[in-house]
């Protein structure tokens, strides 16, 4: 029924009225409600994701209700089409490193496939062309390596530099 | 929103591996080897260490580790630390000297070589060179025989013509003894006969003995003078008819004015990303890899032959025709109610050689759709008729969709012709 509405609680104890076709975009939730035959009048309890994260995921599935169904999975073409985020989940992706590692945890939770491309893509991107000393400053990541390791890392370093 | 404080180290690992599936083998290991302990055992992972993909790439979707530092980085670091885990390698034959010189590879057992430059196939496969050796020794490390007996995987790709089929291709194949795929794409020079099943399975296939796999696209040319008994497509047929389980297509022309005969064959279905000179004997079918084409032939391309190409080669984006034949079938077409063909993915099309014909047949609104955004190549005069003075009006929808229009045969354009492309970019070569 169009506009018919569910209630979802987000783990800091926020309640959201979503339409139920949005929130089946979720397929753990549709999965909730129609093979656990989940009561729709009772609150479902999300109890991975905050309610700000909740909100943007809310705004991602509402924005892309309509969007047709994803292709399956092709992993000889995977690297093709990294480069094709939309204009406009590039705007809604312009968020801090941690709240788009909190919104891939959602969508992996919330097993939501269109928006865990799209985070992972982002991030993916992020990556590309870094050598690994940017990566570790741009993801804010300790080196563990040992002191031996380390030294043949900096030596080959300073070698790729100086070329 | 409050910012969270998740960083990418503390995702876990199957997110991780989602997150690097997004992006070529090269492209993990050139950014994630070597941060951390915990990234450089993920990244070790056989997905993206089993086949890495070392060529120069145009696409702006790959670092190219082709270039000098990437280059030194893959062969100082990253390679000696996964070389146990690499099975297939695709490189340019132009750094595979430098890429199997970096360290010792236990488990190769694929190799791809991209661009064979003549003067190291020359090295490679006569025997005795810096090259040759290295690659026999790191082989042989772990099996001691001659020739190439780890070898089961090998493809080449030439784009450009090979001069050396017999001297070099073959003798180099040969020694690749235990050979079980094969991949063979190459423009054969002039020679006395065509390449075909029989050629293939004399100088190939019956040296091979392990082989079940093998596809190939070649195309190769022969001299005209002095020949007699030339071979028609169905002789072509007829010799690959007890030799190979693929469907194998096949293609041949006789060029009067250049006395030049070519023979097209390939294996089913086609892989490469080109067509070249495509002919009205085009055997037709649908070719969705293929972007790039070019039309040859020393008779005139009709309507329906368009037809074809287009339904063949859906999402073809650059097209070149070389033609001076004018179409026979114009005057009744302009009368009869053809379909009208279109191009939706075309973005670049050469029509510097060819017959003004082909022009209209191409900007005719009643011909074809172009889509927007295409870069076209002309001679002035040639256009200047065809649009009768840049005052047409039935070429002037697609002209008005051009994005680019590169004038062949003019110094100064004139203001009225800038005018009849409001939206065209125009350069004079």
């Amino acid at each position: 029924m169009a506009g018919h509405k569910i209630k979802l609680q987000s783990n800091d104890g926020d309640i959201f009225d979503v339409e139920v076709e949005i929130a089946k975009l979720s397929i753990t939730i549709k999965t909730m409600l129609e093979d656990l035959s989940m009561n729709e009048e009772e609150i479902i309890p999300l109890p991975n994701i905050n309610s700000a994260i909740f909100k943007k995921v809310i705004q991602w599935t509402t924005h892309h209700k309509d969007d047709p169904p994803l292709p399956p999975e092709d992993d000889e073409n995977r690297e093709k089409n990294t480069n094709d985020i939309s204009s406009w989940d590039q705007e809604f992706l312009k968020v801090d490193q941690g709240t788009l590692f909190e919104l891939i945890l959602a969508a992996n939770y919330l097993d939501i496939k269109g928006l865990l491309d799209v985070t992972c893509t982002s991030v993916a991107n992020m990556i590309k062309g870094k050598t690994s000393e940017e990566i570790r400053q741009t993801f804010n990541i300790k080196n563990d390596f040992t002191p031996q390791e380390e030294e043949q890392i900096k030596k080959e370093n300073e070698w790729c530099e100086n070329k | 929103m409050e910012h969270s404080t998740i960083q990418l180290d503390n995702l876990p690992d199957e997110i991780l591996m989602m997150i690097f599936k997004n992006m070529s083998q090269t492209n993990v290991l050139y950014s994630l080897i070597g941060v951390n302990q915990r990234l450089n055992t993920i990244v070790r992972d056989s997905m993206f260490t089993n086949h890495l993909t070392l060529r120069e790439y145009i696409s702006d979707d790959f670092i190219n580790p082709s270039t000098d530092s990437m280059l030194d980085r893959f062969c100082s670091h990253i390679l000696p630390n996964i070389n146990d885990k690499i099975k297939r390698i695709d490189l340019d034959s132009s750094s595979m000297e430098r890429i199997l010189l970096a360290t010792n590879y236990p488990s190769l057992y694929g190799l791809t070589l991209y661009n064979m430059d003549i003067e190291i196939s020359m090295h490679y496969a006569t025997g005795e060179t810096a090259l040759t050796n290295l690659f026999k020794n790191q082989i042989l490390s772990l099996n001691i025989h001659e020739n190439l007996p780890n070898l089961k995987c090998f493809s080449l790709y030439g784009e450009n013509m090979t001069y050396y089929y017999d001297e070099l291709i073959v003798p180099l194949l040969n020694r690749m003894i235990n050979l079980e795929e094969l991949g063979l794409y190459l423009i054969v020079s002039i020679k006395n006969t065509f390449v075909d099943g029989n050629d293939l399975k004399k100088n190939i296939i019956n040296k091979m003995s392990r082989l079940n796999k093998f596809h190939f696209n070649i195309r190769s040319t022969i001299d005209l003078h002095n020949q007699i008994n030339l071979p028609s497509n169905e002789d072509i047929q007829y010799t690959f008819k007890d030799i190979c389980d693929n469907h194998i297509i096949s293609c041949v022309n006789y060029f009067s004015e250049t006395q030049q005969g070519q023979c097209h064959i390939y294996s089913y279905p086609y892989t490469l990303n080109n067509y070249y000179k495509i002919t009205n004997n085009f055997p037709g079918g649908l070719i969705k890899c293929v972007s790039k084409i070019s039309l040859y032939d020393e008779r005139p391309f009709e309507h329906e032959f368009f037809l074809r190409i287009a339904q063949s080669f859906p999402l073809v984006k650059d097209l070149t025709l070389v033609n001076m034949k004018p179409q026979n079938g114009k005057q009744t077409d302009d009368n009869q109610n053809l379909p009208i063909i279109e191009y939706p993915h075309l973005t670049t099309l050469d029509l510097t050689k060819s017959h003004l014909d082909y022009i209209e047949q191409f900007l005719l609104d009643t011909k074809t759709i172009l889509s927007s955004n295409v870069d076209l190549s002309v001679v002035y005069q040639a256009l200047r008729k065809v649009t009768q003075k840049f005052k047409s009006n039935a070429t002037r929808i697609n002209c008005s969709k051009l994005s680019c229009l590169d004038i062949v045969g003019k110094y100064r354009i004139p203001k009225y012709v800038q005018e009849y492309f409001p939206h065209t970019e125009i350069f004079i070569c």
